[in-house]
Order: structure tokens, then C-alpha cells, then sequence
């Protein structure tokens, strides 16, 4: 078993190699000179010296190769630079943004299991009913749905017109302000979860064993109960780790939308002012965490799920 | 960690198959019939074989002469489903091997294939159809006419009856004597049944993990069966129960140098266990992996 | 064919399908304004019988905006899943067939890009690259074709051990015309799927990033952007914000239906109809 972890933990060292070297570039894909960019302000272009001071100042006059090596070494003892704009640690930002993001993401999580794995189970119960196909639209719809304009159909019908809740912001993380972002992203969440939980707990009914338990004449419900559904989250409680990804992505508009300042509103505005340093130790982080959290799924489900167990301790 | 292990699934074996004779490899699964015929047709690549078709060496020429060769040996999988694509009408299927192996004309092609769907005993309107509309024994007959269409010198055929009814099995061989007769061919027949390698094949040999223990003329060997394995094989109910000397099973113990057989082997001798036989020449084409005869 | 039109979902979703393409190529017909018309005089009006949807903040008819945004959607959509799947299916195939160094080596890359969550990495690139549809396209390929890529090197690498692959090189044939005659057909199940699919995804992906300001401009009309221009005017014209997203919902919701039907359709079909 530690063998295999091991063998998974060398397999990321390539893909995190990959991603600081596309952070890293991300400065330079930008058309135009970033010290340039940079400086531009209303009065006109900066002057030759200026951009040049400001290039000395921020290492960007050495060749690119230098520079990412540069880059990477301070990153490798934690250092992510200081922004472009206001001049403060990147680190500091983006903790502070991660921080509310993954507040953010554990009620949205919360709410998706919440919605999505009673539904599922009713869609499987009710196997080709009506509720069933109800509950598959509304899954496809959850799917399908924009959560920027989710998001703001529930703006409009619960901070405008019933004034129930504020329209955006932060508000020091109470309830209030993260209940509609947490419903964004948790519905569209649930929407894939729910399909999932739905195929997993029909699968598993459709096993031997259960028909033997129903056979040696246990009640239906502890039939479903105990032996189907344990057996059924198997599949989704891996899921959940998956769903990661899916918040993730998610977060990047809802969050912008509802002013919400995390991770995903980070990038964002750092894109639109054009801080690099920012936007390199973002995107660093963000795949870091990332790859980190999916290496811990797929360890877990390795180790849930028998069967692989035992192929990968051959 | 993994550590890889390696079984041989062929080891030491020689033989050889004469013009027009049907020679026939029989042995319990797994003992390696399938990749003996597989290693034969260079479907499987090995550098420590030596196969000679037809006086040429093709152990060791280039994929492209290979290709160039094929058309002249055929193999006949043991699952005619699984052999055929099946997203291609059954006369795509037997197109193929025409169209690969070229210089034939269009309207030439289309008479040569309706030959063949004719000569393996199935109707003209199977053409269009796909391999899952029609049953296991057709698609056999199917594979046959492939198998046939580049009018090859010499048939592999794998397990060709295995999974099908009785009475279609019949149908099958009965079709292959006839088209063996008819188009003088040569085949290697593998199968582990014993009454069709007895119906089927000129001359044969018995394998036992990987090795070819008893070969020779097939009415020979069952009128006079000699290797202790060949006995147990083919004749059963002779033998008193079976010997039993270590749980050798795995076959993965390498140190062991001694005769294969050893641990079932109710003939047993000291000498079997340290030192590994020889084929040794019983009778006028009549060989047997043993030594204390 | 016929078990295709009994299939709600494939009904459903070409349907719509077909009606969107429809609208699509006959937009100037369909709609009933110029899209681009600025008209101060008429700004922020709701539907009325002259302008089935309102008008937004310059005076333009956002039904006529919507019409001509569905060109757009669908554009992106078949550009960027067009892309993906060339590369994937190229690096798919040479990474499943031919395996080795060149699996090892392509994997490796897949695995770093999918390092990255996708939105952020189509933002990135998105918003460093400069606005622009075609940029906007460039990003969503280069976030896209790592999952053709996958299904692609699996489906290869079943289909290869597959005995009539075998028999295949059995008659000779070459690598070439094996991957050409016996494995792309073969795989294309899958493929299709993922495809139609996709196409729904890149359409959100786009109208996402367009909402954000990087992607298509003003004053294209596009989905996402018209739902920017919304954001301002939420309480005294929600319907400029309504309308498109609605557009975009029903648009993803027809290739999800079409894509979840054709793999019920495509998938089990030839598990069911091998006999036993």
C-alpha cells in the first residue's frame, strides 16, 4: 500500500513541473511588455527609464530561462513574490482568498450531499416512474444551467424582490452572505451527484446478494438499508472528491458574481489588472491544491474499494 | 513493488508438419496449444524459435516480407465472435483478405467471395449480415471462408468447434475434411477434445505445460499410448488414481530440474526428479518425453 | 434507426438541435431587428408586441441579439470540440496503439494539464492571450482536448486486444490500415458521445468567460456578454439578463439530451445483441 502511494506521489512530480512552468509563463503569453503594460497611465506611455527601473525592480531584464528558475526557487521556500499592484505578498493574498473559498466550498459541498443523495435514491427507488424521470430533468437541467445565470435569478428573487438576503459580498463569512453562493454551487454539484448516486444504488440492487436477501424474506427496507446503499456510496463518496474539481471550477465565476473574495475572485481580478506575479502564484496554488486533493481521493478509494486493494498490493 | 514473473508457456518444442497432413495439438488449457499456434504464424514474436515454412526460414524476416507471406497461412481462432469485427457485414469480413493480399479485379472479388460463402455451406443473403445476427456455428463457417479466400497453403485451427453444439461441431469438421481433401491443404489442428483430434488429424502430439510429451502417427499413439501424462489424457479410466509427489502446480518454482511431469507422475523414478528428459524415439515416427523407458 | 427515434432523449435533443441550427443559419430572416442597431430612444424597454424581449441599455432588440448570438455559441461550440478532438484523437491514438515512450511521454503531458482546474486554466489563458473569440477558442481547445485524449488511448487500448485485430494482422494487414478499417470504427461509440457532449460544455465555458469580458467583444451579440450587459440594469430590466441565459440553458440542455441518449443508444446496443 505505501509502495503504491509512493509510486502516485513520483507520478505528480512531472505534472506540478508542468504547471509552475505554465504559471510561469503566463506573464509572457500577454501581447506587449508586462513592465509596459504595467506603467501605462493616463498622462501617456511611460518613459524608457521608468520601464527600465521598474524591470530591474521586479528582475524582469534577465533572460527567461533565469527567470523561472529564480521564480521557482523562491516558490519552493514558500516565497510567491509580491503583486504587481499593491506590492503585497502574494502568499498573504492567496491564503486569505483560499481561506474563504474553502468555506464557500464546504457548505456548497454540504448542499450538494444534502440535495443529491435523498434524490438519488428516491430516483432509484421509484426506478422508471415518473418521480424517476423527474428527477433525472431536473439533474440534466442542473447540468445544463449557467451558474452565473443561476446565480443571478437567485439575486433577483431573493435580494431584490423579497429582500431576504444581501446581494453580494463578503460580510465576515456569516451565513447570510454565503447561503445563495453556497446554493449555486451546490445545486449545480448535486446536479452530477445525484445521476451518480442514482446509477450506483441501481446497480447495486440489481446484485446477487440482494436478490438472496430478499429471498431469505427481509423486509424491503432493510434490504435497500443496510446492504444496497452502503455498497452504493462507495462510488460516490469518491465522486465527492471529484466533485472538487467541478466546485473548484465553479467557484471561479460564483464567487466573482456574488463578491465573495475567493480564490476564483482572485484570479479573476488579478487578469483583469494584469498582475502577473499574482496570477502566477494563483494558478501555482490552485493546481497544488488540486493535485493534492485528487491524489487523496484516489489513495482513499483505493483503499475503500477491495478489490483494487488487493491488485495493487501484488 | 512488482516483480515480474515469467512462465513459459512453450518450452522445448520441436516438430514438424508435412505437406497435406492434418497435424493435431492436443493438452488441457493452458497448457500452451494456443500460443504454440500463435508462435508458429509469427502472431507472437519470439527469438529463440526457428520456424521453416515451406523451406523458407521466417524466424527472423522483416514485418514487410512477412505480409507478403501471410496470404499463404491462416489461422483460425478459437471465438468466432470475437475473431470477426463486428462492425463489418460478413462479407466485408471475407473481402479482406482478397483485398489485402490485391491483384484481383472487383467483379473478380465479389464472384470469388460468393464462392466461398457457397463452398463453407452458407446462403448468399448472409452476406449483408453482421457476425451478432447469426449463430456460433455460422460465424465459424464465416471464419472458415476467410480463412480460405487467400487460398493459403496451411491452416492453423484454433479450437475451431469448442463452444458450439454438438451437432454443429459435426457440421464444422465434416466441412473442413471436405475442403482439406478438396483444396489439398495442410493444417495443425489444436483442441483439447480427444475425439476430434483422433477424427481429424494425419499425425499429432500431446502437450503438457509447454512441452510435448508423446508425437507421433495419431492411430499409433492411441492404439499404443506410452508417456504417463499421454495415458492419463487419453484413456482415463486405466489408470489406478494419480500420483502425487510435490504441490508443483504454480509451476513457478525455477529451480526445479527435473522431468515436468514429475509431480503427477505415478511412474515416477529418482532419476526423474533431477534431471529433464529427452525425446526419445519409441517407434518408426512415434516420440516420447520420457526417461526410463 | 428506428429504436433512435423511439429514444426521448436523442428526440428531444436533435430536435432542438436542428431547430437552433436552423435559427442559426437563417438569422437575419428569423430575427426581427438588426442586432447591432443602436437606438437611445428605445433603451431599456420590456417585451412589448415591436420587441418580443425588450431592449437592452443601447436600445437593441435582444431577441434579434439572441438569434444572432446562437451563430456564435454554435461556432465556438464545433470549433473548440473540432480542435480538441483532432489532437486527442491524434495523441489518443499514438499514445493507445503505439504505447511505449510516446504513451509515457503524452500521459505525462494529459496529467499536467489536467493538473490545473480547467476554468482556471481556460482563464488564464484566456486573459493573457488577449481578448478575441479566437483566443477565447485557443483556450477551451487547450483545456478540452486532454479528455479526448483519455478516451480515446482507452477505447484504443480495449479494442486492440480484441481477437479480430489480431486475426487482422493474422491476413496481413499493416498497422495503418488496422487503425483505419478495424479500430477507428470501433471506437467511434464513445467519441460521438463524449462529442455532443462537449459541444454543450464548450457553449457554457464560452459564455462563462465571455461573461467575464474575455472572449467575444462588444458589440457582438453573445450569449454570455449580453449577460453582463445585464448585470447593471438587474432591477429595473432583469428580462436583458433573463432572455440570454435562458438562451444558453436551453441550448447546453438540447446536446446534453442528445448526448445522453446516444450513449444509451450506442453503448449497451452491442452488449445486448451479442447472443449467449
Amino acid at each position: 500500500m505505501l509502495g503504491y502511494i509512493f509510486k502516485r506521489v513520483l507520478l505528480i512530480i512531472p505534472a506540478l513541473l508542468f504547471v509552475s512552468m505554465v504559471s510561469f509563463s503566463m506573464a509572457y503569453l500577454a501581447p506587449g511588455d508586462p513592465a509596459e503594460i504595467l506603467l501605462m497611465s493616463p498622462e501617456g506611455s511611460p518613459s524608457p527609464e521608468a520601464i527600465d527601473a521598474f524591470r530591474v525592480r521586479m528582475g524582469l531584464d534577465q533572460p527567461i530561462h533565469i527567470q523561472y528558475l529564480r521564480w521557482l526557487e523562491k516558490v519552493l521556500h514558500g516565497d510567491l513574490g509580491y503583486s504587481f499592484i499593491s506590492e503585497r505578498p502574494v502568499a498573504d493574498a492567496i491564503t486569505n482568498s483560499f481561506k474563504a473559498t474553502l468555506k464557500l466550498s464546504l457548505v456548497s459541498m454540504i448542499v450538494s450531499i444534502v440535495v443529491s443523495i435523498p434524490l438519488g435514491i428516491l430516483a432509484a427507488i421509484k426506478h422508471n416512474t415518473m418521480i424517476d424521470d423527474l428527477c433525472r430533468l431536473g439533474a440534466l437541467i442542473g447540468v445544463s444551467i449557467p451558474n452565473f445565470w443561476q446565480a443571478f435569478l437567485l439575486i433577483l428573487l431573493f435580494s431584490v424582490h423579497l429582500d431576504w438576503l444581501p446581494v453580494a459580498g463578503y460580510g465576515g463569512g456569516d451565513i447570510e452572505h454565503m447561503i445563495l453562493p453556497a446554493i449555486t454551487l451546490g445545486t449545480s454539484s448535486a446536479a452530477v451527484t445525484t445521476r451518480l448516486m442514482r446509477s450506483s444504488l441501481l446497480e447495486a440492487l440489481s446484485q446477487d446478494y440482494i436478490i438472496t436477501a430478499r429471498a431469505k424474506g427481509l423486509p424491503e427496507r432493510i434490504v435497500i438499508g443496510k446492504h444496497a446503499i452502503k455498497n452504493a456510496l462507495i462510488p460516490v463518496v469518491t465522486m465527492l472528491g471529484l466533485n472538487l474539481g467541478f466546485l473548484l471550477n465553479g467557484a471561479v465565476v460564483t464567487e466573482w458574481v456574488f463578491g465573495w473574495p475567493g480564490i476564483g475572485d482572485l484570479v479573476v481580478d488579478s487578469i483583469y489588472q494584469r498582475d502577473f506575479t499574482m496570477i502566477q502564484g494563483s494558478i501555482l496554488f490552485i493546481a497544488v491544491i488540486f493535485v493534492t486533493l485528487n491524489l487523496l481521493v484516489d489513495i482513499s478509494y483505493t483503499y475503500l474499494n477491495p478489490r483494487i486493494r488487493y491488485e495493487s498490493v501484488d | 513493488m512488482l516483480k515480474k514473473r515469467y512462465i513459459k508457456a512453450v518450452d522445448c518444442m520441436s516438430f514438424r508438419i508435412d505437406r497435406g497432413e492434418t497435424f493435431g495439438l492436443v493438452g488441457e488449457s493452458g497448457c500452451g496449444k494456443t500460443t504454440a499456434g500463435k508462435l508458429i504464424l509469427r502472431l507472437i514474436v519470439l527469438t529463440s524459435v526457428r520456424i521453416v515454412f515451406d523451406g523458407i526460414d521466417i524466424t527472423r524476416i522483416k514485418t514487410r516480407e512477412m505480409r507478403r507471406l501471410r496470404p499463404r497461412m491462416q489461422m483460425i481462432f478459437q471465438n468466432p465472435y470475437a475473431s470477426l469485427d463486428p462492425r463489418m457485414k460478413i462479407e466485408k469480413s471475407i473481402v479482406e483478405p482478397l483485398r489485402l493480399k490485391g491483384g484481383l479485379r472487383r467483379v473478380e472479388i465479389e464472384e470469388k467471395v460468393m464462392d466461398l460463402i457457397d463452398a463453407v455451406g452458407l446462403n448468399p443473403e448472409h452476406a449483408r449480415r453482421y457476425p451478432y445476427q447469426m449463430s456460433g456455428g455460422q460465424n465459424q463457417q464465416v471464419v472458415l471462408a476467410r480463412a480460405l479466400a487467400s487460398n493459403p497453403d496451411f491452416i492453423v485451427a484454433d479450437e475451431p468447434t469448442s463452444g458450439l453444439d454438438l451437432s454443429v461441431q459435426a457440421q464444422i469438421l465434416t466441412l473442413m475434411k471436405e475442403l482439406k481433401r478438396d483444396l489439398e491443404l495442410t493444417t495443425m489442428f489444436i483442441t483439447h477434445d480427444l475425439e476430434v483430434v483422433r477424427q481429424m488429424s494425419d499425425r499429432m502430439a500431446v502437450m503438457y505445460k509447454g512441452k510435448i510429451v508423446e508425437m507421433g502417427e495419431t492411430e499409433e499413439i492411441f492404439s499404443h499410448l506410452r508417456h504417463p501424462y499421454a495415458k492419463l489424457l487419453i484413456a482415463p479410466d486405466l489408470q489406478g488414481g494419480c500420483g502425487h509427489h510435490e504441490a508443483d502446480i504454480n509451476g513457478g518454482n525455477n529451480n526445479f530440474r527435473g522431468c515436468v511431469f514429475y509431480p503427477r507422475c505415478q511412474l515416477a523414478e529418482d532419476v526423474c526428479s533431477k534431471r529433464e528428459p529427452e525425446m526419445m524415439e519409441v517407434k518408426r515416427d512415434h516420440q516420447v518425453l520420457c526417461q526410463i523407458f | 434507426m428506428r429504436a433512435w427515434i423511439k429514444n426521448r432523449n436523442i428526440f428531444i435533443g436533435s430536435s432542438i438541435t436542428v431547430a437552433l441550427i436552423f435559427i442559426a443559419a437563417f438569422a437575419p430572416q428569423v430575427a426581427p431587428h438588426d442586432p447591432t442597431e443602436i437606438n437611445p430612444m428605445v433603451r431599456l424597454q420590456p417585451p412589448s408586441k415591436e420587441y418580443p424581449f425588450g431592449t437592452d441599455h443601447m436600445g437593441r432588440c435582444i431577441l434579434s441579439r439572441i438569434v444572432f448570438g446562437s451563430r456564435i455559441s454554435l461556432l465556438v461550440g464545433v470549433v473548440v470540440i473540432s480542435g480538441s478532438l483532432l489532437i486527442g484523437i491524434v495523441l489518443g491514438t499514438i499514445s493507445g496503439y503505439f504505447g511505449g515512450l510516446a504513451d509515457d511521454l503524452i500521459m505525462r503531458l494529459v496529467d499536467g494539464f489536467l493538473a490545473i482546474p480547467s476554468m482556471f486554466l481556460a482563464l488564464a489563458l484566456a486573459g493573457t492571450l488577449g481578448p478575441g473569440m479566437f483566443n477565447l477558442m485557443m483556450a477551451l481547445i487547450a483545456v478540452e482536448w486532454t479528455s479526448y485524449a483519455r478516451v480515446v488511448r482507452g477505447s484504443i487500448l480495449t479494442v486492440k486486444e480484441q481477437e479480430f485485430v489480431e486475426a487482422a494482422r493474422g491476413l496481413g494487414a499493416s498497422d495503418l490500415y488496422i487503425l483505419v478499417h478495424h479500430i477507428m470504427p470501433n471506437i467511434l461509440s464513445p467519441i460521438i458521445v463524449i462529442a455532443t457532449l462537449g459541444i454543450g460544455y464548450a457553449i457554457l465555458a464560452a459564455a462563462g468567460l465571455s461573461f467575464l469580458g474575455f472572449g467575444v467583444q462588444p458589440p457582438t451579440p453573445e450569449w454570455g456578454s449580453m449577460l453582463d450587459d445585464g448585470r447593471l440594469f438587474m432591477r429595473k430590466a432583469p428580462y436583458i439578463m433573463i432572455f440570454p441565459g435562458l438562451a444558453i440553458m436551453i441550448t447546453v440542455l438540447a446536446f446534453n439530451f442528445l448526448g445522453d441518449g446516444l450513449r444509451d443508444e450506442l453503448d449497451p446496443r452491442f452488449r445486448k445483441e451479442i447472443p449467449h
